[in-house]
């Protein structure tokens, strides 16, 4: 029973970590784990879970102290073989479903780190720490040459002037060997982050004034063609064209044609788009598990004429350009045409791929794993009615374990589903009231006047949002909690998540 | 000795409002109830529908404009065909809609509120603030307007006053308020200029004060230029080193727009003091595509705000050399000159203020209270039974009648004292007219279209002939009450046509009686809710106490008769209490407190007597 409740709860928790919910998701394992302490997955979860990073890179703040460890710096993950890898889906695509089965662990993808110099100061030295404590000096030649392997991941932080671009590819390294600070004698701003560049030698664009110095990759190592955009890539196999992956792995891969958008775009994709033609090898997908054939997955629209070749169950099909049955829409939405690698990265005209934008039948949610959906092609509605079922049971067994935000989270993605659903709205009417009134309760009296506790260069340290600044902001020892209510043009489930979560953090006292 | 009723005097300006009284001879500031002696003239409607007024109202403002209304007074008493209306609708957020009578309405929520109804909300809270300081219910008051308002933005503002609970005892021009704060009048006898820049508008007043007559001979200025251009100039500034560092433009997001203008703003009267200031605003932005919040640091110096704004210092000096222009006064006529408003604490202002007026300023009163205690000392004079002040009733601007060519003929000029009365006599202006047009007119303008159109009526019958042998007798008379009457007489058959002019602020008196009695109506039932609350308190407290006490009783009275039927019938009290404490009535609520209280009694009886 415990290993059932167990496994629900990991089922729940895939759900809040593929919404970005990664606190409660590492909770609801954590409960797992509690309850069937011998659970793998939801060791391996736990792992990964904490380790998850932001799809975007992380801007650094305004100001940033110098001297004092880079609190946006993010942690490196370790690979979990077998595993779907985030950056397979793209850097900004948003959170990728887990494979069925498969532990999902989040690798960070290696960008490419740019540096930039201003032409004057190409002689300043560039300290770079590498794992060892070493620092190198990127004026000197052999550091230019010297492999530069990935994952590196750190604020990008491009000066004007020339660009030296040292190229970081993921090539399953044990550990790091360049982690932050970067210390550069110059002024920093962040530039959108690059893909990840092929292995060649520096070259000075005269245009641009730019050195272009990529990282080449570690001798024993065969040099792939494309590099991977995470770490631990099976090597491509020079009779196939594939790469091998282990089982249960569904993996992208080929090289983007010339024209079509960096590895960190999202595979996904309508052939249709004009920007984005299809993928230039086959797709692999490796299923050992039985699964029915008409819940693979496909990228392609109904009428593409070039369709990807999918492999069903343990078959591979490759290069037939098969028209895609008519019944089956596409997983998901295209990406959006405004986006092209040589533009700078708008999120708001390409807002990646959302699960909301998933009309895969059910087929979003095989991908999590254990969540029982039946597919049928036959039956059209039946799939979202099975996912909004699902949905609510995850969410009703959050409700039992008191996680009312985790199942607020489940039903609000019902809700996406099934907006008119009568049920949903009522658990959600529920949740939200008791919710609301676990956080008011954290308040104390509504007529309190709240203080804030830190000091102001020490409010910038903290991870909060807009909105919960825009709610600090209006504390100012005047205001009672009733006011904030009233100034913060937000719900008050949303006003009152926040002061809560400020009060928990220490941020502001309850009057 | 009988203690005086507590009067006030109120500055209810365009962006804040100061309430003031006079206490030991000397005119004191009322500090409200959050402390500040400032408040907001803005009220809003939170999502929540709770009525917001002042700071709070104001902190909203941005993130909730369609159901946050400031700058009232920008309208008030105003037709909403008139093109002055019509320009402030273009800038203003919330939903400005015609009434029946041509009059303005502004939407919040479900509700269409009248101008002075909005007013109404400030001048309240006011009044709650000076009943706060005094410990005491305040009904009189007097106001202070614009020296331009006309007969009808003054009416509206008494109806204001009178909607909030006050007896407006006097309307009085800001700058004459200004000069009785610095007690001129007395001491000083001369030319006076008034120079008041505050939030959202900018005057500029002349004024001939002599033998205890404060006569405003010139008066000007920019209804659009106050503080928030001022602000709106570092906002942009921010706004702009934003967009290159970032790609994000911050007036987009309603939130990072409402956190840079309370900041713009605190920036600003901090460089009144200080050479620099910091803006903080962390967390003022999420990247679209998501990442951590980006903080907003920069220091804002004062001479960088200088540079900013120096167009609308030089602005304000052309408008003063305009308006002394008109009124024919030069600089070196003037004997003093009073800062008022909030941005004339800005260095750079007083430095051109210094500059052109060739003289300091008058000190001694912080710019922004001047007029409220202005109202204070006028509001003590008009009540205090000793007082050496005689306060008469003027004529705020000139009555006329409309002459051919489209002119205007004064017949009672502005600061004429009340009562009296003026006869003139017209001629016909073509031949053989046989009827003439009485459009009364108000304003000091010349041009017959540029003043208020009071009203109009027709006389007919007059002899065919020609122009200018037909005379007509128009008579001007005003009364007491300030009520104009304008007649006007065939000389020759003694025809006559009058009509009766009441200034209108917009609300007719029926409909000011109906909002008097709803308001009634919703206090009555907010004091119902209130004393319902508290008996449904009182009887759930009871509900407890009878219920703990009947297992005591059973068992005292061992199962008897007596004791069974008593909490059975106790029992039923308790479950008809339960229903009553659920509902919403007050007599059910009253009834059961009743029942349970002998209840209560008769067991405690029984439990004595048994013990």
């Amino acid at each position: 029973m415990s290993k059932e409740r167990a496994a629900q709860l990991i089922d729940a928790g895939l759900w809040l970590k593929l919404s970005g919910d990664l606190d409660g998701a590492h909770k609801l394992f954590e409960r797992a784990l509690k309850l069937d302490p011998e659970n793998e997955r939801a060791k391996t979860l736990l792992d990964g879970s904490g380790d998850a990073q932001p799809v975007v890179p992380d801007v650094p703040p305004a100001s940033q102290p110098s001297g004092i460890s880079n609190p946006f710096a993010r942690n490196e993950a370790t690979t979990v073989p077998g595993a779907v890898m985030e950056g397979d889906w793209g850097m900004q695509t948003g959170f990728a479903s887990p494979t069925p089965f498969s532990p999902p662990s989040i690798v960070p993808v290696a960008p490419a780190l740019a540096i930039s110099i201003e032409p004057s100061r190409t002689e300043e030295v560039v300290s770079i720490t590498v794992d060892d404590g070493d620092s190198v000096s990127a004026s000197d030649p052999n550091v230019l040459a010297a492999p530069v392997i990935a994952p590196v991941v750190m604020p990008t932080t491009p000066l004007g002037g020339v660009t030296v671009v040292l190229g970081g590819e993921g090539m399953d390294p044990p550990k790091p060997i360049m982690t932050p600070p970067i210390f550069v004698k110059s002024s920093m701003t962040p530039v959108p982050m690059s893909p990840a560049p092929r292995a060649t030698a520096p070259q000075f664009d005269e245009r641009t004034g730019s050195v272009v110095i990529s990282g080449e990759p570690p001798p024993q190592a065969s040099p792939p063609s494309t590099p991977p955009l995470y770490s631990g890539a099976p090597v491509v196999d020079p009779s196939t064209g594939l790469r091998p992956g282990p089982p249960n792995t569904i993996r992208l891969s080929g090289d983007p044609a010339p024209a079509s958008p960096p590895r960190s775009t999202p595979p996904l994709y309508n052939e249709a788009s004009p920007v984005s033609p299809p993928l230039a090898q086959p797709i692999e997908v490796d299923v050992e598990l039985p699964r029915s054939s008409d819940s693979a997955w496909n990228w392609n629209g109904p009428h593409s004429s070039t369709a990807n070749p999918v492999m069903s169950g343990t078959n591979a099909i490759q290069g037939v350009a098969a028209p895609w049955p008519q019944s089956k829409p596409p997983l998901a939405s295209p990406p959006s045409p405004n986006f092209s690698p040589q533009t700078a990265w708008d999120a708001k005209s390409n807002p990646g791929i959302s699960l909301g934008n998933v009309v895969g039948e059910g087929r979003a949610l095989e991908l999590v794993g254990n969540l029982p959906v039946t597919s049928s092609p036959s039956s059209a509605g039946a799939r979202p009615a099975a996912e909004v079922k699902a949905l609510l049971r995850g969410a009703r067994d959050l409700l039992d374990l008191d996680d009312h935000t985790g199942a607020v989270e489940l039903i609000l993605k019902a809700q996406a589903i099934a907006p008119d659903d009568v049920e949903v709205q009522a658990l959600r009417d529920r949740s939200e009231r008791t919710l609301l009134a676990m956080f008011e309760s954290k308040l104390g009296n509504m007529n309190a006047v709240p203080r804030v506790l830190l000091k102001d260069d020490e409010i910038i340290w903290l991870n909060l949002d807009h909105r919960a600044g825009f709610v600090l902001a209006q504390i100012d020892g005047s205001v009672s909690f009733d006011d904030v209510f009233a100034v913060s043009g937000m719900s008050r489930l949303d006003t009152a998540r926040i002061i809560a979560q400020l009060i928990d953090e220490g941020v502001i006292s309850r009057g | 000795m009988v203690e005086r009723e507590p009067v006030i005097g109120i500055d209810l300006g365009t962006t804040n409002s100061v309430v003031a009284t006079v206490q030991s001879g000397s005119p004191v500031v009322i500090r409200g109830r959050s402390g500040s002696n400032l408040l907001p003239s803005v009220i809003a409607f939170s999502k929540a529908g709770k009525l917001l007024v002042g700071q709070i109202a104001k902190r909203q403002a941005i993130t909730n404009p369609t159901d946050t209304v400031y700058a009232s007074k920008r309208l008030i008493g105003r037709k909403f065909s008139s093109a002055p209306t019509q320009d402030a609708m273009k800038v203003l957020p919330y939903t400005v809609v015609a009434g029946e009578h041509d009059d303005i309405k502004v939407k919040l929520g479900p509700t269409d509120y009248s101008l002075p109804e909005v007013s109404a909300m400030v001048l309240k809270e006011l009044k709650a603030d000076a009943e706060a300081f005094f410990g005491k219910t305040v009904k009189k008051a007097v106001i202070t307007v614009p020296a331009y308002f006309n007969d009808g933005q003054r009416q509206a503002t008494k109806d204001a006053g009178r909607i909030a609970g006050l007896d407006v005892l006097r309307i009085i021009n800001e700058p004459t308020a200004a000069a009785l704060a610095y007690g001129f009048g007395k001491a000083v006898n001369g030319k006076i200029a008034v120079f008041d820049l505050g939030g959202g508008t900018f005057d500029v007043s002349v004024l001939e004060v002599g033998s205890g007559v404060f006569d405003v001979i010139g008066t000007g200025g920019d209804t659009y230029l106050g503080g928030e251009d001022f602000d709106n100039r570092i906002i942009e500034w921010l706004v702009f080193d934003f967009v290159k560092e970032h790609g994000i433009d911050l007036r987009k997001d309603r939130m990072a727009l409402q956190r840079l203008k309370d900041g713009a703003e605190k920036a600003k009267i901090e460089l009144s003091n200080s050479k620099e200031t910091q803006l903080n605003l962390p967390f003022i932005s999420t990247p679209v595509g998501g990442g951590s919040a980006l903080h907003l640091q920069k220091t804002l110096t004062r001479e960088k705000l200088e540079e900013l704004c120096g167009d609308l210092g030089t602005r304000c000096i052309t408008i003063c050399e305009q308006v002394l222009s008109d009124a024919k006064v030069k600089v070196t006529d003037l004997k003093e000159m009073i800062l008022v408003g909030g941005m004339t604490r800005m260095p750079k202002i007083q430095e051109l203020v210094k500059a052109y007026f060739r003289r300091d300023p008058c000190k001694g009163v912080h710019p922004d209270e001047v007029f409220a205690l202005g109202a204070a000392v006028q509001a003590d004079a008009l009540t205090a039974e000793d007082s050496e002040v005689v306060l008469l009733d003027v004529t705020p601007q000139s009555l006329g009648v409309a002459i051919a060519g489209g002119y205007v003929r004064r017949l009672i000029p502005r600061n004429t004292t009340v009562p009296t009365s003026v006869t003139e006599v017209f001629n016909t202006s073509k031949d053989a007219q046989t009827t003439v047009k009485i459009m009364v007119l108000q304003g000091e303008s010349e041009v017959a279209h540029q003043n208020e159109l009071l009203g109009e009526f027709i006389l007919t019958g007059l002899r065919e002939s020609k122009r200018g042998e037909v005379e007509v007798d128009v008579t001007f008379e005003i009364n007491s009450e300030g009520i104009v009457s304008v007649a006007a007489r065939d000389k020759e058959t003694g025809q006559q046509q009058s009509i009766q002019v009441t200034a209108s602020g917009g609300l007719t008196e029926s409909e000011l009686k109906k909002i008097l009695e709803d308001q009634a109506d919703m206090m009555l039932e907010a004091k119902t809710g209130e004393e319902l609350g508290k008996r449904k308190a009182e009887l759930i407290a009871l509900m407890k106490e009878v219920k703990d006490l009947i297992p005591q009783l059973q068992k005292a009275t061992s199962g008897s008769e007596f004791g069974q039927d008593a909490v059975s019938k106790a029992t039923k009290a308790l479950e008809v209490a339960k229903r009553a404490a659920e509902g919403a009535q007050l007599n059910k609520v009253t009834e059961s407190l009743d029942t349970l209280t002998k209840t209560m009694t008769l067991f405690k009886g029984v439990l004595q007597r048994i013990s």
